[in-house]
């Protein structure tokens, strides 16, 4: 390839990289949604100070059904939760 | 490695996995320490098209940051409690400018102090620095976000990669602008740079076949010098240069040099991700949720690869180091001090008979140590009063640097083994031979420092890798470690063609 077409080459696809950027974003954030939850603070250091963009969502593991010992999980947090029932429930809708 | 995939788990999470930790007063400026924390290992110059970085959520154009990242930490321990009372996190994010193109650079990278990086750079990264101070009685902490100075983008940058000669010219030019200086003495730095780690990976893994008395091994080959495995190899690095009034507990400058009681600190790196991790198979987005669960950590060098069993390495990275008293007995009777005896037969009959606990490498790896041990220039060593046995990289900040720049020029790389007080195990500097310092150890070198009754085997003197640090991987200013190898100049495969021979 002569000089002058790869320096065109170049200068074009840094131009091209720049404007094509912003029209290529939007969709990717309509599929993510919105985040932003408040960060907890912690006093062992385990969770960051500073601002995080977090994906929304409960995550809930039945840790043991028989005793309704559920693990949520949101955001940076972890809440340790018993509810017997809502366990069986949510055991049954697996089945 | 000194914890290049030193666990199997981590060995299949490069971004989170800790490398090497490195923590010296700074040649340049003894009234600061520098630490370096090493990640994602065994860069291959010209790994791309997906270039190495750290573990960050990804912002494409202006949509909200997705995937899951990596908390790196450096944790400092001034009080001796095995708890680090400061913590400096980092936190990244990687932006993607064009979402239609492979490319990592659509054209070279440019730098101008008016613009920043070039609009060319399409896949780049930047962080956020956090220092949290911990009253490590109490519990509570106060956190303040660091900013970069005045006159920079909102958030600290990284540099490119080292593509090669044609995407990334004047790297120097590129990295240079990645250093920031802070009004109260504090220099930040993270990024790609050369490894500085040294070590014969292949002559240690295979049965510990030392080259240069490779006669003597139990399956003989020749003699022969040892090879750098990371001759080559780039690593990415966070870098701190913090004033020593930062790091004491009263916030003062150290007025009794080796001898202060607030001279000793222990230092230790975690990297954390977040407890549940749902990969959306629509999106192909993976999406983390819940605490930052610690991963990976690092001390001193070599701790959990060569000491910690197997089984147990997944587990130790998980652990805070004030509960490392259930990691005590692998220290006190290291699996390698029974396997040298037998590869090298009849090299080393005092050690085979030695059958105490080893408290000199509690007092290396665990409580540091004592100075009285050492001779009074050492003064307080680095123990820090034995109050919690934590693996943690101790140092003596007191004890002022033997060398005046980052080469290290005209020191020992043997450290405390070669009566070069300012080197491993006091801190650990990018140029000390941590490796041959470690075999040396084992083999029963830093017995007499607790059992003066010892008489170490002779063969001790000949025990070395046999590898020659790289003056490429250096340099002599923060953050020490050299700019990365390019991509261009350095295919792995094919030294012959290599126009930059740094192989």
């Amino acid at each position: 390839m002569p000089n002058i077409s790869r320096r065109i080459f170049l200068r074009n696809a840094s131009i091209g990289a720049a404007a094509t950027g912003v029209a290529a974003a939007g969709g990717l954030g309509l599929l993510t949604g919105p985040s932003g939850a408040d960060t907890p603070v912690k006093p062992s250091g385990t969770t960051p100070d500073a601002p995080l963009l977090e994906g929304s969502g409960v995550v809930a593991h039945v840790v043991d059904a028989k005793s309704g010992q559920i693990s949520l999980y949101v955001g940076t947090k972890h809440v340790s939760y018993t509810n017997q029932s809502l366990a069986q429930e949510l055991l049954k809708a697996t089945r | 490695m000194s914890s290049h995939k030193e666990a199997p788990a981590i060995a299949k999470d490069p971004a989170a996995d800790s490398t090497d930790l490195y923590a010296f007063v700074s040649p340049d400026a003894p009234d600061t320490v520098t630490i370096l924390a090493n990640y994602v290992p065994l860069q291959d110059p010209d790994g791309g098209p997906n270039f190495f970085e750290f573990g960050a959520k990804t912002v494409v154009g202006s949509a909200a940051a997705v995937g899951d990242d990596v908390l790196y930490e450096i944790n400092i321990d001034n009080t001796g409690t095995g708890i680090p009372s400061i913590t400096y996190q980092f936190q990244f994010t990687t932006t993607i400018l064009d979402a239609n193109t492979f490319l990592y650079n659509t054209g070279p990278i440019t730098y101008s102090s008016s613009g920043g990086y070039s609009s060319s750079w399409n896949r780049r990264q930047t962080y956020t620095v956090t220092r949290i101070d911990t009253d490590p009685t109490m519990g509570a902490s106060t956190s303040t976000p660091i900013s970069p100075p005045a006159g920079s983008s909102g958030a600290f940058a990284c540099p490119p990669c080292n593509v090669g000669i044609r995407s990334t010219p004047n790297y120097a030019g590129l990295s240079a602008p990645a250093i920031y200086r802070m009004s109260d003495g504090l220099i930040v730095f993270a990024g790609q740079r050369a490894d500085g780690f040294f070590v014969d990976l292949g002559s240690i893994f295979d049965l510990a076949d030392l080259r240069p008395i490779s006669s003597d091994q139990l399956i003989p080959g020749s003699n022969a010098p040892g090879i750098n495995s990371l001759a080559a190899k780039n690593v990415h690095c966070i870098a701190l240069q913090i004033p020593i009034s930062s790091l004491t507990p009263d916030g003062a400058a150290l007025t009794m040099g080796a001898n202060d009681p607030n001279a000793v600190i222990g230092v230790f790196t975690t990297a954390r991700r977040q407890t549940v991790r749902m990969f959306d198979p629509t999106t192909g987005i993976t999406t983390p949720t819940g605490p930052y669960d610690q991963v990976s950590r690092l001390g001193s060098p070599l701790v959990n690869e060569v000491v910690v069993p197997m089984a147990s390495k997944d587990y130790f990275n998980s652990q805070a180091p004030v509960n490392d008293s259930q990691f005590a007995g692998a220290v006190e009777h290291p699996e390698l001090q029974g396997l040298l005896p037998a590869l090298y037969p009849g090299a080393f009959p005092n050690l085979a008979a030695y059958s105490k606990a080893r408290a000199d490498l509690v007092a290396i790896f665990a409580t540091g140590i004592p100075g009285s041990v050492i001779g009074p220039a050492f003064g307080v060593g680095t123990y820090q009063g034995g109050k919690v046995v934590a693996e943690m990289l101790r140092l003596n900040m007191g004890i002022a640097p033997t060398s005046s720049d980052g080469t290290q020029a005209g020191t020992s790389n043997l450290g405390l083994l070669g009566d070069d007080l300012a080197g491993f195990p006091n801190g650990r500097r990018p140029t000390d031979d941590v490796v041959t310092i470690a075999l040396k150890a084992v083999a029963g070198a830093t017995i007499p420092l607790t059992d003066p009754s010892f008489t170490p085997d002779a063969a001790v003197a000949l025990v070395s890798q046999g590898v020659t640090a790289s003056p490429r991987a250096y340099q002599a200013s923060f953050p020490y470690l050299a700019d990365p190898h390019g991509g261009f100049s350095n295919p792995p495969a094919t030294p012959s063609y290599n126009p930059d021979p740094e192989l």
